[in-house]
């Protein structure tokens, strides 16, 4: 049984040598985490469809340039990072940054009125899958990438530096301020630590 | 689903108070791997794999592709019925107009009087040229004509070798007869 690197090589070998069966391989392989990256960076279902189109045919495209000594699917999530960043720098998505600038958080647009709602009441409400969507949706898209790519895809420090092209020590702090933004987005929503 | 997830949620925001980077880490891992899925929609595959080029697009084919080909062949027999059903009436009724059974006899018949017409004009011109040879051939048979003939040819023989001795005679030493 070969590991999956081996197995890539082996569907990248044979999509070279034009194997319609090896390119649909290499797509289903991959197609959860790049759409699900893409859908979560550019949140709007379509787009992210047409824009993992996209990934996918750069990297037939380019296929006969990668490096097999590389993890393909770091590679393909470079080229993913490099679609969904130039489309967002195309179309300016707005994004609410649960951070301003000098890295102090902004929650007055999404801290409950305490007066109005009492925590209990927001908690049976609160649906946390959405809550925790919302708080990945509220970072900066920057910062979404790596936890994405961290937390949801299992990257590397070093890895996610590689894909996003960002400095080692970036990607920590970036990781770092997403983070502590999204814990204190859920606790102002109402959801708390596990009680000692 | 919805309690592994709030439990999740309950530790990382535990840990995130409380520990190190680490184990905060491996918490959000934990809750992220705790969200649902984001559904992939159906074909997106080939649809990606028409869009690289690498599998043709459906519905759009080659003029030799055999449904392609198939749907013409329908195409043209139902324009060539149309055209039938318009046309046929018109031509049938003139044809139908000559295989009249009096017309039809009477056509047969003209076509049999010209056929023994001229074959009676070829009896009589091929008479005419037997008549000729039975009267060429009568004069030479006679023997008068055979008596001049025998004659002449003696006449020839006898001309022949004096014409023979003659030249010889006008030949050069140095002249070998062939052997």
């Amino acid at each position: 049984m070969s590991n999956p690197k081996q197995q890539d090589a082996e569907l990248i070998q044979e999509a070279l040598d034009g194997s319609q069966e090896a390119h649909r391989q290499l797509v289903l392989r991959y197609q959860r985490p790049v759409w699900g990256l893409l859908q979560r960076m550019v949140r709007d279902s379509m787009l992210a469809e047409d824009l993992a189109q996209e990934v996918f045919v750069k990297a037939f495209r380019a296929l006969g340039t990668f490096d097999r000594t590389r993890k393909f699917s770091s590679w393909l999530f470079k080229i993913a990072h490099n679609t969904a960043i130039d489309y967002l720098r195309r179309k300016r998505l707005d994004t609410v940054a649960l951070e301003t600038p000098d890295g102090e958080p902004d929650l007055l647009a999404v801290v409950p009125d305490s007066e109005s709602e009492s925590p209990d009441s927001a908690l049976q409400r609160q649906d946390l899958a959405r809550d925790l969507e919302a708080s990945l949706e509220r970072l900066r898209p920057e910062h979404r990438e790596v936890v994405l790519l961290r937390f949801h895809e299992g990257l590397s420090y070093e890895e996610i530096a590689e894909v996003t092209d960002l400095p080692l020590g970036t990607v920590k702090t970036h990781l770092f301020r997403a983070r502590k933004a999204m814990a204190r987005y859920l606790t102002a929503r109402g959801w708390e630590p596990k009680k000692r | 689903m919805q309690r592994r997830l709030k439990k999740a949620v309950q530790i990382w925001l535990e840990q995130e108070q409380t520990s190190s980077d680490h184990a905060s880490e491996q918490a959000l891992r934990q809750v992220m791997s705790s969200l649902p899925e984001v559904p992939i929609p159906v074909g997106f595959a080939e649809r990606v794999l028409v869009s690289a080029g690498i599998v043709p697009e459906p519905g759009r084919t080659g003029l030799l592709d055999p449904a392609w080909a198939l749907r013409f062949t329908l195409a043209v027999s139902l324009l060539l019925s149309g055209l039938a059903a318009v046309l046929v009436p018109s031509l049938l009724q003139p044809t139908l107009g000559l295989l009249h059974p009096a017309r039809l006899i009477g056509a047969i018949l003209g076509g049999v009087v010209a056929f023994f017409q001229r074959l009676g004009a070829g009896l009589a011109y091929w008479r005419d040229v037997s008549e000729a040879g039975a009267v060429l051939s009568s004069v030479f048979s006679s023997p008068t004509f055979l008596g001049v003939m025998a004659l002449s040819v003696l006449l020839s023989l006898v001309a022949f070798r004096f014409l023979q001795s003659l030249i010889d005679s006008e030949r050069s030493a140095s002249y070998v007869r062939s052997i």
